[in-house]
């Protein structure tokens, strides 16, 4: 019995030991090693790794040193460096398998941090990743800025006219949804001369009961502050266009509504001109992908297209994004809602999105997906029914208020035409420009009106402005 | 001979007037019983089983209410002797609710549900003070369930008659507080929330109380509570704090005060949806513009979540301790139904 007891112990000792010196990993440096070899090492020392040289390449090196005190631990450090992880296969070994997509590596090497920045600069990113790289975003102070699909990855960006240090990012994402980012800050120069542009437009959709000649210059009145102006300017549509898509992907979205709005978004840029610009934001009770300002060519959709539905709507807070990120875009700012719902989860109200709607020179459309179906009688424990119908019609006056108008669709298979009869009034609109007088930048509030000498016309314009400093 | 017969015509025309024969009845009571001695031998999936195949035969048969009444038959004999058994007896039924409602059986899910909760209040007049609290965990956290669901009423319900036994039962009175708010009811949801310590809830159920004090204008210790919250924690609690209080410094001119408020939150919380945004448009509206970082939104995306979407849902802070603390008892009371089962289970 002692000795069946003494050899019992001895075993136990030698398999612990055994165990222990499998697992415990008396310290070596891996990094400059090829994953190769580092895996090698790791099988000398008892590790039972399993892998294919799909998966592990030899141009896999080893760039971080593994901190991890067990063989195991060390084993998921080394493969996690390329997106690669150890699964428990047969017999207890360990099988390595893709876990994710490979990382992305962005550095960004102009310009470089603590530099003096001012005007047009170039911004270049060098990115390394073991799978081909889809394309870099460039941001300047959060904004997109840039979207550039081949190396060399380098773009020219406009530094903003602001005090304050300036911040330059740039993301890169690979084929398979692999994601690196590097940012930089820089100093700024703020030049001091400022030109002094008092010129005003009103952008003035006209509807008529029966069609009639293009209406001439003669035609029309305006008035500011209740008193004639003379108009300098006189136009008719094909002004450049800065358009944002504002996509709604919360949950009543998802199905046949989200992929229609897709759809029709992606026939609405198709449609816009090449000095157009556009952007895409999509959104539901948070951000949840922005592009940056370009060419309105199909492929700005990309990526944003495949965004899932889900979350409720927080319709307030995301047009104030949207236009604030119109602010200063060069051309005629419009917004395009794409939404079925009604504000229910925004930290702002409608009320805040008519004070910034009133400083801002975009128009808004809301193309509403729920038909004309006027009773919005939810609650919710931000708002009960009365709270809510205010808020629907609060943001329906804003968007009146922007020059723009509301239309409800009865089903998602409207949208492309509705979309296109945006674009077509936006085309046709008249441009008046006017020197505003008596200037004086109090914040104050002034009324506009505009009058046809022509029977049976109806107008919609922005009904006025805020003077500001 | 004669009275032979009409003792036998008299037994085989009683179910005629009765509405069920008496042999399905035994066995209604004989499979219900199988079925809890399963659920006493910690056979969770078995018992379900059991009990939601004895619904399906007895509606297939047209004999649910001799079912239901059979349920309610043994239940009462077990209880008589072991109160607690009644509060297994719930837990299970409990669980074949969910199990109902999985199947798309709501006629058998409701009458799992409605036994659920008498048995529970059965327990609390059977076993006197201390079998209140216990009782009132179960109706509790049935109505945190169906809250969940968005079964509203229901869920107020089960708050109410949860309270009517334990009126400090923290989680039905976190959730009734939140329906009530829902409902537009703000004082209702104060009295719930205010004068019971610890406030119910934690940090969250102080989050309500703060909120809702606002709302019925007592402004003071509204933003007492908020700012309590709005200046520590990194969680969506802090955010809504941050965002209610910064309203108010906002609305009566402290627009450097909300401001504050709302950069510390906002570094506290990188990823949050709403406050850069409200950041943004206050220090606009002061003419001192800040930067918008869309992109870092952006990029936030897949892990953020909308603190205010958080606040709407049905409030959480309770639950987990409860269900904690009910499948710690849970063993002491399946004991309780093993010996009023008796020796066969």
């Amino acid at each position: 019995m002692r000795r069946a007891g003494r050899a019992a112990a001895a075993v136990c000792l030698l398999v612990l030991t055994a165990v222990a010196g499998a697992a415990a990993a008396p310290p070596r440096s891996y990094v400059g090693l090829t994953l190769g070899e580092a895996l090698a090492d790791l099988q000398s020392r008892g590790l039972r790794v399993i892998y294919s040289e799909e998966l592990v390449r030899p141009d896999m090196r080893v760039v971080e040193e593994p901190t991890a005190a067990w063989l195991h631990d060390v084993l998921q450090q080394l493969l996690a460096q390329h997106g690669l992880a150890a699964r428990v296969g047969p017999g207890g070994s360990l099988l390595v398998v893709r876990e994710g997509p490979p990382p992305v590596r962005v550095k960004l090497v102009r310009p470089l941090a603590g530099d003096v920045t001012a005007g047009e600069i170039e911004i270049l990113a060098e990115v390394e990743s073991s799978e081909p790289i889809a394309w870099v975003d460039f941001f300047v102070n959060g904004w997109p800025a840039a979207r550039v699909r081949s190396s060399p990855w380098r773009a020219i960006v406009t530094v903003p006219d602001e005090p304050g240090p300036c911040r330059f990012g740039a993301v890169a994402r690979s084929v398979s949804g692999g994601r690196g980012s590097d940012t930089v800050t820089t100093r700024r120069v703020v030049l001091e001369e400022r030109l002094d542009v008092s010129l005003r437009q009103v952008h003035v959709a006209v509807t008529r009961n029966r069609g009639g000649p293009p209406l001439q210059r003669e035609q029309f009145e305006l008035f500011d502050g209740g008193r004639p102006q003379t108009i300098a300017s006189f136009s008719r549509g094909d002004v450049p266009l800065s358009a944002l898509l504002l996509v709604d992907a919360s949950e009543s979205m998802r199905g046949e509504s989200l992929q229609a709005a897709f759809a029709a978004a992606r026939a609405f840029l198709a449609r816009l001109a090449p000095t157009d610009e556009a952007a895409v934001m999509v959104f539901a009770d948070r951000l949840l992908s922005l592009t940056p300002f370009g060419p309105p060519e199909p492929g700005l959709l990309e990526g944003a297209d495949r965004t899932p539905a889900a979350g409720g709507t927080a319709l307030n807070d995301h047009v104030y994004a949207a236009l604030r990120l119109l602010d200063g875009r060069p051309g005629r700012r419009i917004v395009v809602l794409l939404s079925d719902g009604a504000d229910v989860l925004s930290t702002l109200t409608a009320a805040d999105l008519m004070w910034k709607v009133r400083r801002s020179d975009a128009t808004l459309y809301w193309l509403r997906l729920r038909g004309l179906r006027q009773d919005w009688s939810f609650t919710s424990a931000w708002r009960d029914v009365a709270g809510n119908q205010r808020e629907t019609a609060g943001l329906v006056a804003a968007v009146e208020e922007s020059g723009g108008r509301v239309e409800a669709l009865a089903r998602p298979a409207d949208l492309p035409a509705s979309l296109a009869g945006v674009l077509t009034e936006l085309r046709e609109q008249y441009v008046l420009g006017y020197y505003p007088h008596d200037l004086k930048g109090d914040g104050s509030w002034r009324p506009v009106q505009v009058r046809v000498a022509a029977p049976g016309v109806r107008l919609r314009y922005r009904d006025g402005w805020v003077d500001r400093p | 001979m004669r009275s032979f017969a009409l003792a036998l015509a008299v037994l085989a025309l009683a179910p005629a007037f009765s509405g069920a024969s008496l042999f399905p009845r035994y066995r209604l009571e004989a499979g219900y019983r199988s079925a809890l001695e399963r659920w006493a031998a910690g056979d969770q999936t078995g018992a379900v089983e059991a009990v939601r195949q004895l619904g399906d035969r007895a509606e297939d048969e047209g004999a649910l209410t001799p079912l239901e009444r059979a349920r309610r038959t043994v239940a009462r004999q077990l209880g008589r002797s072991h109160p607690d058994a009644l509060l297994s007896i719930a837990r299970l039924e409990t669980l074949v609710y969910q199990a109902q409602v999985g199947a798309r059986n709501p006629e058998l899910a409701l009458a799992s549900r409605l036994l659920a909760a008498e048995l529970a209040e059965q327990h609390a007049q059977r076993a006197g003070a201390a079998g209140r609290v216990p009782a009132a965990m179960v109706l509790a956290s049935l109505g945190a369930h169906l809250h969940l669901a968005v079964q509203e009423g229901a869920a107020a319900d089960l708050y109410q008659r949860a309270l009517a036994i334990d009126p400090r039962q923290a989680a039905a009175r976190l959730g009734l507080a939140a329906l009530r708010e829902k409902r537009g009811e703000y004082a209702a949801a104060v009295g719930l929330l205010a004068g019971v310590e610890p406030t119910p809830g934690g940090r969250e159920g102080s989050l309500r109380l703060g909120v809702n004090l606002l709302r019925v204008g007592r402004r003071q210790e509204g933003e007492a509570e908020l700012r309590a919250l709005s200046g520590a924690g990194e969680d969506w609690v802090r955010s809504v704090a941050a965002q209610e209080l910064a309203r108010q410094l906002a609305g009566r001119g402290d627009g450097a005060g909300a401001s504050e408020l709302l950069a510390a939150a906002a570094a506290a919380l990188p990823c949050d949806p709403s406050l850069p945004l409200q950041a943004a448009l206050l220090a606009e509206r002061r003419g001192d513009p800040l930067p918008l970082d869309l992109a870092s939104l952006a990029d936030c995306a897949e892990t953020a979540i909308s603190p205010r979407a958080r606040y709407a849902r049905a409030p959480a802070a309770e639950v987990r301790p409860l269900r904690q603390r009910l499948d710690a008892l849970d063993p002491g009371w399946r004991e309780a139904l093993r010996r009023a089962l008796g020796p066969a289970a």
